[in-house]
């Protein structure tokens, strides 16, 4: 149920085995894919996200937790002492750290983020999968990602032929 | 009974049409299946992401999906999504350390129609090379286009060929060009056919008075 905490409105969010979040709205509302809901009216009790376990809902809300503006009582104190350079710095070195799971928790993460359309976490995920595989063969990302080499020999024929411009 | 309703009407269930879509159906009758029980806890379909999320994914790997290189064509459902998604190209960015070379590498040029090309007309922001046939291309398949960062030096013969492309960009808010010449006929251009212009900066080229206005 929302309730009201400092007057601070909170939302409840729930994931499919059965845990439940109460987190502010401001903090839902990283996540555009609910903003849209509450704006619309349609999510003022609680709301069930299927598809996201509970070990990575919890996640996300810690990572929309600390990219929150903080504008409001929490974390104002912080900016208003540490220059605005400075606290985007922390929180690059925060998303470092915060990133540092292993493949299928990113899988998960990449897939809620998409999921729940935060750009920042989406942003973040993808630019770390690219990291970890830009400089691999085909082979070892194939092999990164527990994908196989499905092309039909006709089909890389016409890669062959599309990307000849690369070659000449 | 009673209560289960009401339980219902409190829980707002996330509606499946919010963003949640299969990225691409597999092909060659590969069908999407639960995990097989002789995977490992820990695997996940890499080649079922959602479309936005390998969007995010590619976005940042134009020039290597162009090229047909890079992790484009780890599998068919990555390629068709690196390929065959326009909105991948709605902002297409090829620029390269290399622009301020006079001539470009081989094919620079295919590979950016090609983008455009990807673009199916929802191309809205083009950053990279570009000359004045290139100019006339992208204004041809770009109505949509708002923002234009040249990152090559733009010479006389651009100016010809840019003014006409001025006509056919209507939307056009942003008008970066890096270095080059910039004369009046060109200038004349972006101020007759885009009205919506917010930005002009060609602070680096250099331009002398002619009679064409």
């Amino acid at each position: 149920m929302a309730t009201r905490e400092a007057g601070k409105k909170m939302i409840m969010l729930k994931s499919p085995d059965g845990m439940e979040f109460e987190v502010e709205e401001a903090v839902a509302m990283e996540s555009q894919t609910i903003r849209k809901m509450i704006e619309d009216d349609c999510a003022d009790t609680a709301i069930l996200i299927p598809n996201i376990n509970s070990k990575i809902l919890s996640r996300v809300i810690e990572y929309c937790n600390k990219h929150v503006p903080t504008t409001g009582a929490t974390g104002a104190a912080a900016s208003d002492t540490v220059a605005p350079a400075a606290l985007a710095e922390d929180l690059k070195i925060w998303d470092a750290e915060f990133i540092k799971v292993n493949r299928a928790t990113r899988f998960d993460l990449i897939q809620a983020a998409s999921y729940l359309n935060i750009k920042g976490l989406l942003d973040l995920t993808s630019q770390t999968t690219i990291d970890t595989i830009s400089d691999n063969s085909l082979e070892e990302i194939r092999s990164f990602l527990s994908t196989k080499n499905d092309y039909l020999p006709e089909e890389e024929q016409t890669i062959r032929r599309e990307n000849q411009w690369a070659f000449q | 009974m009673v209560k289960e309703i009401k339980q219902s009407k409190a829980v707002f269930v996330f509606p499946r049409c919010f963003g949640l879509r299969r990225a691409t159906r597999p092909r060659h009758g590969r069908k999407e299946k639960e995990r097989p029980a002789s995977r490992p806890a820990d695997w996940r379909d890499w080649a079922a992401l959602p479309v936005t999320a390998l969007r995010a994914i590619f976005k940042r790997l134009q020039t290597d999906v162009l090229r047909g290189t890079g992790p484009g064509l780890a599998c068919a459902s990555w390629r068709r999504a690196a390929v065959e998604d326009p909105l991948l190209w709605r902002r297409i960015d090829l620029a390269s350390d290399e622009d301020m070379q006079r001539d470009g590498p081989v094919g620079w040029e295919a590979m950016a129609c090609a983008a455009v090309d990807r673009s199916a007309g929802l191309c809205e922001s083009f950053r990279g090379r570009v000359d004045g046939d290139f100019l006339v291309y992208l204004a041809d398949r770009a109505p949509l286009l708002k923002s234009l960062h040249v990152t090559s030096s733009f010479d006389m013969d651009h100016n010809k060929l840019g003014a006409l492309a001025m006509e056919k960009l209507p939307l056009l808010e942003r008008l970066v060009v890096a270095k080059g010449f910039f004369d009046e006929r060109m200038l004349c251009a972006v101020l007759d056919h885009c009205p919506r212009l917010r930005l002009l900066d060609a602070g680096g080229c250099y331009t002398f008075r002619q009679q064409f206005c």
